[in-house]
């Protein structure tokens, strides 16, 4: 099995399968441009951030692959346990998964924002993302 | 920096009650929200994301009695839609829904409204459309379509002599030239609206054979009118089943499904196989006429809808080759009478770019509490965003000549009647807010209401600057196109004490888009409002004669008429008298 590297923004050092690694749309260009022998450099990924997302294409190819006994119930109790985090976490993976395009993760997070901002007031999804914002700046 | 168009990705998941507080998060959201764009986006992204109209029926006389949306997929409340008249629901039966738009056709086989379809957005109350002209018969199998391109909707309803069609550009139907069906064929028209299916210029109907004893699809194309056999199902053992036959749905695979009542069959090229395991849920029974089927491309799964369904309400889908029951509540004792459901698609706000020749009104007047119908040559439809809550109960006081004597609480409710009403936002403290974001056409006079209260602070109200477009008072409350009634939200009214005379009225009529205050403005300003209600009136010098009619381009700026207005019965309603 073929390795990937991938380097975190914090410097921290993944391994990780290439099939796996190509799941995001963007280390898979990474790859084809560069190839697979230096490591690929996330800038914009911290290493916590970049071990979730791992986390979760991983448990998700298992899902997929034949013989997996996985029902769609334990698939859904993973995906709201993962997402079931605070919200500077939640935001920074809304960005992660839009920065290495991964659609499934992508679409995961924004309807978790999403319902979020379904049951607060006005005030606090401002509140939401000015903080989210001034996280980022 | 949280990237814009993560943001905008994030807004377009959300259900129309969270948009509209969305709104009023920050300015480029409401900009985001209210854009053409957006409501393009949201309609691709509600066809894959749908909602579930719900419809009570009446057990004996067979009228629907309550419709409702919700998300199957989700904990949230149903919205409960009212129209703006609940006993259109006498006459009006949900046929079919895109784009936010709900299409309904005349109940009734016989009389001179039978073939009438009628258009509504939910979204606000008042815009019940009767289109005009009518339908060969009857389309309790209508379906609609929405435009992505330019908003604009059409409706198909197969007769038995061709697909009428109408369209919401040209507002008016157009009849297809007659089926040419392969000889042999007969089409068959008269069944259930899931029994036929449109993709794009394509319409699959369900053929007969043998003078009805055998059944199959035909294709027929609206463009050059060709009809053909999709499937021959004359041989199978199963053709002389057509009465079963519930609905024919598409998978996003490509695949044609037939239902039969009991089972379903899936069509490769040129045949239908039965798929063995696809068999309806073991505890399903039910009436047929209460199974619904459609396709949804979330889950990438079919959808099935009972109600009755032991005394629950059940929607299943299909994935990996099961049922999986998704939906699942206990009934009140309304549910146990009959429900059928439609997919209903939603967008943000549909009429607001739809070109409208013609609008009818169906609204009841606040003051004379009587219906009446509007009708304007050319009119499109001004942009006003309105909530759909449950709290619109328009069956309480009568504003005007009970007004004197009502309480605070008592004139909320008459806002929340007005608003729903008038089909503007409503908050609860006191405050009509509805923003005329679009410019009417030319030849048009808005004739606007206001509502003002002596006590309160109403200054803010008669402000008139060029972000809202004026406070318009009508001539006659019959009149009014548009209704922008705005008391500031801002001018949070105190508790007052309820013995004050609450309500007047104020008539005037404003210069569209003048950047000026009338007169009664610059008065309301200097002195506390007072008013006196009840009977006739002393009316100010000059205003003794309803005004006439708007006129186009008759809007002299800081022309000023204090009007009052006139009742059916001749009498006139509290007029203000204010005493500068």
């Amino acid at each position: 099995m073929v390795k990937v590297t991938l380097k975190s923004a914090e410097g921290d050092v993944f391994e990780v399968d290439e099939e796996l690694a190509l799941e995001s749309l963007m280390v898979k260009n990474m790859i084809e441009d560069v190839g697979l022998d230096s490591a690929i450099s996330l800038p914009n990924v911290s290493s916590t951030i970049l071990a979730k997302v791992i986390e979760y294409i991983k448990f998700h190819m298992d899902a997929q692959k034949d013989g997996s006994k996985k029902t769609s119930e334990e698939i859904k109790a993973f995906d709201d346990d993962f997402v079931n985090v605070g919200i500077p976490t939640l935001f920074e993976m809304v960005l992660a998964s839009n920065y290495l395009n991964v659609k499934s993760l992508l679409s995961l997070t924004c309807n978790t924002v999403a319902n979020m901002i379904k049951t607060k007031p006005p005030a606090e999804v401002k509140e939401m993302f000015t903080s989210a914002k001034q996280a980022k700046a | 920096m949280f990237p814009v168009d993560l943001e905008d990705r994030i807004l377009a998941l959300l259900h129309v009650k969270a948009l509209l507080r969305a709104r009023s998060v920050c300015h480029r959201w409401r900009a985001v929200i209210d854009s053409k764009e957006f409501a393009k986006a949201s309609l691709e992204i509600s066809k894959q994301h749908p909602l579930v109209l719900e419809y009570t029926k009446d057990r004996l006389r067979h009228h629907c009695l309550s419709l409702r949306i919700y998300n199957p997929f989700s904990n949230d409340d149903a919205t409960v839609l009212l129209l703006p008249d609940p006993d259109l629901l006498l006459y009006w039966q949900p046929v079919a829904s895109a784009g936010g738009l709900l299409c309904f056709s005349h109940r009734f086989l016989a009389g001179a409204n039978r073939g009438k379809f009628a258009v509504w957005n939910p979204l606000k109350r008042s815009s019940f459309v009767v289109l005009p002209g009518k339908s060969l018969i009857q389309g309790f199998k209508a379906k609609m379509e929405v435009s992505a391109d330019d908003l604009s909707y059409t409706i198909y309803s197969p007769t038995e002599k061709g697909i009428d069609v109408f369209n919401s550009l040209s507002w008016s139907w157009r009849r297809r030239r007659e089926y040419v069906p392969p000889r042999g064929w007969a089409l068959w028209t008269r069944s259930y609206p899931y029994t036929w299916l449109l993709e794009g210029n394509t319409a699959y109907l369900v053929g007969v054979k043998n003078g009805g004893q055998q059944f199959g699809v035909i294709g027929y194309d609206l463009g050059s009118n060709r009809c053909w056999i999709e499937h021959d199902w004359s041989a199978a053992p199963e053709a002389d089943r057509m009465e079963s036959l519930q609905a024919i749905v598409r998978r996003d695979n490509g695949d044609m499904i037939v239902f039969l009542w009991d089972r379903g069959f899936v069509s490769r090229p040129g045949s239908l196989e039965r798929v063995h395991n696809f068999n309806y849920p073991r505890e399903f029974l039910c009436p047929r006429e209460q199974i619904t089927v459609f396709t949804g491309i979330q889950h990438k799964s079919l959808y099935l809808c009972t109600a009755s369904y032991s005394f629950r309400n059940a929607i299943f889908y299909y994935r990996n080759k099961e049922w999986i029951e998704s939906f699942f509540k206990l009934c009140s004792i309304e549910n146990l009478k009959t429900k059928l459901y439609l997919p209903f698609n939603y967008i943000v706000d549909m009429m607001k770019v739809s070109d409208m020749n013609q609008v009818i009104c169906h609204v009841k007047s606040p003051i004379a509490e009587r219906e009446f119908c509007h009708q304007s040559p050319r009119f499109t439809l001004p942009y006003i965003q309105t909530r759909t809550t449950s709290r619109f109960v328009p069956d309480a006081l009568e504003l005007g000549e009970e007004a004197g004597k009502a309480s605070l609480d008592e004139i909320e409710v008459e806002l929340l009647k007005l608003a729903a009403i008038l089909g503007c936002s409503f908050s609860p403290a006191i405050n009509l807010c509805v923003h005329l974001d679009q410019t009417l056409p030319t030849g048009i006079s808005i004739w606007n209401l206001s509502l003002i209260f002596s006590g309160l602070h109403v200054r803010s109200s008669l402000d008139i600057s060029r972000e809202h477009e004026g406070v318009m008072l009508s001539g006659s409350i019959s009149e009014y196109l548009s209704i922008h009634s705005s008391l500031g939200s801002s001018a949070r009214p105190r508790r007052v004490d309820s013995s004050l005379k609450p309500v007047m009225f104020v008539s005037t009529r404003v210069p569209a888009y003048e950047n000026t205050k009338p007169a009664v403005a610059g008065e309301a300003e200097a002195t506390p409002a007072r008013c006196s209600t009840g009977g006739p009136l002393a009316v100010p010098d000059g205003a003794g004669t309803l005004p006439p009619l708007p006129q186009v381009q008759d809007t002299q700026p800081g022309r000023h008429l204090p009007v009052p207005v006139k009742a059916a019965d001749g009498r006139y309603f509290p007029q203000a008298v204010i005493q500068g």
